[in-house]
């Protein structure tokens, strides 16, 4: 089964992708800041990330920056999942080019994940 | 350094000096006018009122007093400052009347204040519209997805009637992300905040992209697509994104217009630009309205009937995201006999 780790701050939102992706054979993990996914990271290794970008604590961005620090964590794609549709640029600049608006439509992010895992 | 003369001037050198002057200056014993040098005169000449007024300040105060006043055959303000200093004139106290009009000074000023207030006005919009993208989203998103899992049987059969209400409340939850959507895109606009990113494209392959999402509600509608392309590629800088989002919004327009006949794309490769065309053989516009199609929130026709509703800000976005790219868009259309709306796109 492939892995994918959940990082965002909505209690429910994070439980509706959760049932979505079970359902579609995923294997979940969640964390609800940038903090948390980093010691998710330390046991699990998945095969994707889907990051919301406003968070306490660690945020989105400051998730991914610190992400390009660890060696180990290289080759995990990163789905930004975000609210704001203003920060395509801000993340590309950190060499993240996969985005997707919320509200997301279900079958475009089914779509986008498995292209993401190659599955 | 200051500057040091030698020699006193003689009385007819203080006189041309006074009669010279740019200042007012006016003298009055008791309140009555004794002296005013030429300039002096003009401003009197100028505003009617102000001999009154000065005579009436001219006990001596040295504060700055400010007087607003009609001009002469004019109904603008104008703003004149006075100062009045003691002297004593033939022998008897005096005052000496300074005064000019400074509603230029005044002008400049309200105008930087209002750029100010501009800016402060920007701003406010600028954390309006980031907080509305970020805080109605995120629990829209919630809505939509607990909706669209229930819809898609995640959490237990559903029977059909709930099946119908359910896929109302979706349309409408997508309905209302098209409202914000399409608010925090003019709004974008308007303030200047929208960035074109141009990368070579292929326009052709971009109508064909744009055009597939059409393709069940033309086959619903049994329409036929008529393009025309002057070349299989047709190579230009544009923004994608945006570019593409005008394809939609035109597209679903006229789809949105149109029950029978066809629809179409047009590409002419000019010179310097190419020139677009969306057209189809729908309701049309009556010519009475043509001109205000770009204006935000027109809608025509709204009462025509269901499933018309949007919200008037398709063709505003539009213009916006064309004028952005240094074209034009304008439409030719006629009650009844479909439209053609064409839009250019510089080459560069
Ligand atoms: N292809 C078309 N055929 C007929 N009328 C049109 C067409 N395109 C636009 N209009 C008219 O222009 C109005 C404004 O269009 P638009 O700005 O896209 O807003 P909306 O689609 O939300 O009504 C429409 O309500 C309609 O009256
Ligand atoms: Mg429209």
């Amino acid at each position: 089964m492939k892995k994918v780790l959940i990082i965002d701050d909505e209690a429910d939102l994070v439980e509706l992708l959760k049932a979505r992706l079970e359902q579609h054979q995923y294997e979940i993990s969640t964390a609800f800041n940038g903090e948390e996914g980093f010691q998710v990271l330390e046991k699990v290794r998945p095969d994707l990330i889907i990051l919301d970008v406003a968070m306490p604590k660690v945020d989105g961005y400051m998730f991914v920056q610190q992400f390009k620090q660890r060696e180990n964590l290289q080759g995990i794609p990163i789905l930004i999942l975000t609210a704001k549709n203003t920060l395509h640029e801000l993340f590309e600049a950190e060499g993240f080019y996969d985005y997707l608006v919320k509200p997301f439509e279900a079958e475009i992010l089914l779509a986008r994940i498995e292209e993401l895992i190659g599955r | 350094m200051i500057p040091h003369f030698s020699g006193a001037l003689n009385s007819d050198e203080y006189r041309v000096l006074i009669e010279l002057s740019r200042n007012a200056m006016a003298i009055f014993v008791q309140g009555e006018l004794k002296y005013a040098n030429p300039v002096a005169l003009q401003v009197f000449a100028q505003f009617p009122n102000l001999l009154e007024k000065i005579s009436s300040l001219a006990v001596p105060t040295e504060e700055v007093v400010r007087l607003s006043l009609p001009e002469n055959g004019q109904n603008q303000e104008h703003v004149l400052e006075c100062q009045t200093t003691e002297l004593n004139w033939q022998g008897a106290p005096a005052a000496l009347a300074n005064f000019h009009d400074v509603s230029e000074y005044y002008q400049v000023q309200s105008i930087k204040s209002e750029i100010r207030e501009q800016k402060r006005v920007d701003r406010i919009k600028d954390e309006f519209v980031s907080t509305v993208s970020h805080e109605i989203r995120t629990p829209l998103s919630i809505i939509r997805e607990t909706t669209s899992q229930i819809l898609d049987g995640l959490h237990g059969e559903i029977t059909s009637a709930q099946k119908n209400f359910l896929s109302k409340t979706l349309r409408n939850i997508d309905r209302l992300t098209k409202i914000i959507n399409d608010l925090l895109d003019i709004s974008k606009i308007e303030s200047g905040k929208i960035e074109i990113r141009r990368e070579k494209v292929d326009l052709v392959s971009l109508v064909r992209d744009s055009l597939v999402q059409f393709t069940p509600q033309i086959q619903k509608k049994g329409l036929q697509v008529l393009n025309s392309f002057s070349h299989p590629h047709i190579e230009i800088s544009i923004d994608k994104d945006k570019i593409t989002q005008v394809f939609i919004n035109l597209l679903s327009n006229s789809l949105k217009f149109t029950e029978q006949g066809h629809i179409g794309v047009g590409l002419k490769e000019w010179d310097n630009f190419v020139e677009c065309s969306v057209m189809d053989t729908g309701v049309g516009v009556a010519s009475e309205d043509l001109s205000k199609l770009f204006n935000k929130f027109i809608q025509i026709g709204r009462t025509d009937g269901p499933g018309q509703k949007g919200t008037g800000l398709g063709l505003a976005i539009c213009k916006g995201l064309i004028e952005l790219h240094g074209g034009k868009i304008w439409v030719q259309s006629e009650r009844g006999q479909g439209t053609q709306m064409i839009f250019t796109l510089p080459k560069t």
